[in-house]
């Protein structure tokens, strides 16, 4: 694999996982403001 | 390198600190389980948020945290590409928690639908395999808690190993699987805010060009695409993530607890979000090469090489960051081998009148004998993390086609379902002996097919959906 590609695989995971986090907040608020965590 | 980079006495403040939070937290979220379905399922009403969350942090386990460098310290780009494959479990399992709660609304576990569907003899191999595989990585969890204690922080493996265990049972104990799944939330935010900054600092401290350049200079088939083992492990892990998925009750039981309408979409949402993290949490280890970090066992590459780049603060993060994975699978595994044990051994061998009380009593009781033998098999220290996990391969990957076919098709029957499972799980374990780890779930997987073929084609069972509602 080249240089380039190695960077591109590792650069994009760490930004899709920085997003995660983010992702399941914004989804928990809006299930608690709907009442519907459980 | 020296391995120990925090004292014991921080180690265990640590762990004296999160084990009280999610004890505390463990009760106050059970005070209120009245019946069976309260613990086992969680009233069997886990919204969309919390289910995506549990099933992206059960499956971020220690492995994900210290097997996946491991991997790829081993295999290179494939290494850490075919454990995020593993993801694909996930993704696959989306349409089937959907069929899962709508052919059987009422269900608790895998085994129960496996002794509806194929009858006693699969339902007991299916057992066998799954309680092979659940004590399995319920070990291999112990003892990765004991093995990142021992190396960030010199206690003594044992005290490490029993004190995780303690805090997990302790946790699960108290409040079922709704307690399983509240602290698998806040798990989760703390586990990937932790890869993503320890990623982070390591791009930025060592940069992705030095990483690169070492590795091509040192150890250049870790780059190469066309790596033999590599790519065998990389189908081999693939079949081994949808086994495990596909089989476990760990799965079966969140697709009974989760709101109708709730399980395709959460599978599929944590399936997504799960699949960059392998390569963030291995991509580490290819450091090793431009930081000189030469590991006594190789499962310790990626906590070794954080602690490395972060130093003391950064050994307490990946502390941390390992805890809570850990945690986060083990209470999943205690609760549905509970579930498993309850349902399945106690009430469908032992006590088949048991009343949901007598159930709910020995659901508890499950989850400290499940603990206490967990603890029991994980003092000797038998093998490494990666042994261990790929030894358990050759079980799950025979039961991704019966359990598949047995959801989607009424034509296959229970000899065949058994067959399947039990000479698949033998041929998997000879290649796993015979030739490596790599290729056990790979066989596994292809002789089960093989046999469910031709079970299909030699009877043509016309099985009813109605039977898997029927009351026990």
């Amino acid at each position: 694999m080249s240089q380039f590609w190695f960077e591109i695989l590792v650069m994009g995971a760490v930004g899709l996982a920085a997003l995660a986090p983010i992702v399941l907040i914004i989804l928990a608020l809006i299930d608690w403001h709907k009442e519907q965590l459980w | 390198m020296d391995s120990v980079a925090i004292s014991a006495e921080l180690a265990l403040s640590i762990l004296v600190i999160f084990g009280v939070i999610w004890i505390a937290f463990g009760w106050w979220l059970g005070r209120n389980n009245r019946t069976i379905d309260d613990f086992m399922l969680a009233g069997r009403n886990v919204g969309f948020a919390f289910a995506s969350a549990t099933a992206m942090a059960t499956w971020i386990t220690s492995n994900t945290t210290l097997v996946a460098p491991q991997l790829t310290y081993q295999f290179g780009i494939w290494g850490m590409i075919g454990y995020s494959l593993a993801a694909l479990g996930l993704i696959l399992f989306a349409p089937m928690a959907k069929r899962i709660k709508a052919l059987m609304p009422h269900g608790y576990t895998c085994g129960d639908f496996i002794r509806k569907r194929y009858g006693f003899g699969a339902w007991i191999v299916f057992l066998i395999v799954s309680l092979c595989y659940a004590f399995g990585w319920l070990v291999s969890l112990g003892m990765a808690g004991g093995i990142l204690l021992s190396s960030l922080s010199g206690l003594e493996y044992f005290w490490g190993m029993s004190a995780i265990l303690v805090i997990c049972i302790a946790y699960t104990l108290l409040g079922g699987l709704k307690a399983v799944i509240a602290t698998d939330f806040v798990q989760t935010i703390i586990i990937l805010a932790g890869v993503v900054l320890i990623a982070w600092i390591g791009i930025s401290d060592i940069g992705l060009e030095t990483i690169y350049t070492s590795v091509n200079e040192k150890s250049p088939q870790l780059l190469d695409l066309l790596f033999p083992a590599a790519i065998m492990f990389l189908f081999n892990n693939i079949f081994f993530g949808i086994g495990e998925i596909f089989h476990s009750n760990v799965w079966w039981s969140r697709a009974f607890a989760f709101k109708k309408d709730v399980g395709q979409k959460a599978f599929l949402t944590s399936g997504l979000l799960w699949l960059p993290i392998p390569i963030v949490t291995g991509f580490i280890a290819l450091a090793a090469f431009s930081l000189d970090v030469y590991p006594a066992s190789a499962d310790m590459i990626g906590p070794l090489i954080a602690a490395q780049i972060l130093g003391k603060v950064g050994a307490v993060f990946v502390f941390i960051v390992v805890f809570s994975a850990l945690a986060s699978s083990l209470d999943s595994l205690l609760a549905a081998t509970s579930d498993l044990l309850t349902k399945d051994i106690y009430k469908g061998l032992v006590r088949k009148q048991a009343t949901d009380l007598e159930l709910f009593r020995f659901s508890k009781m499950a989850i400290l004998i499940i603990g206490l033998v967990t603890w029991v098999l994980c003092i000797p220290k038998l093998t490494t993390l990666g042994s261990l996990l790929n030894f358990t391969g050759a079980f799950v990957a025979s039961t991704i086609f019966p359990i598949v076919f047995g959801l989607y098709f009424k034509r296959l029957n229970g000899v065949a379902a058994a067959l399947a499972m039990a000479i698949g799980t033998l041929c998997g374990l000879v290649g796993y002996f015979t030739i490596g780890f790599y290729v056990a779930a790979l066989i596994a997987c292809a002789v089960s097919l093989i046999i469910c073929l031709v079970g299909m084609a030699l009877v043509n069972q016309r099985y009813s959906w109605q039977q898997l509602q029927s009351e026990d």
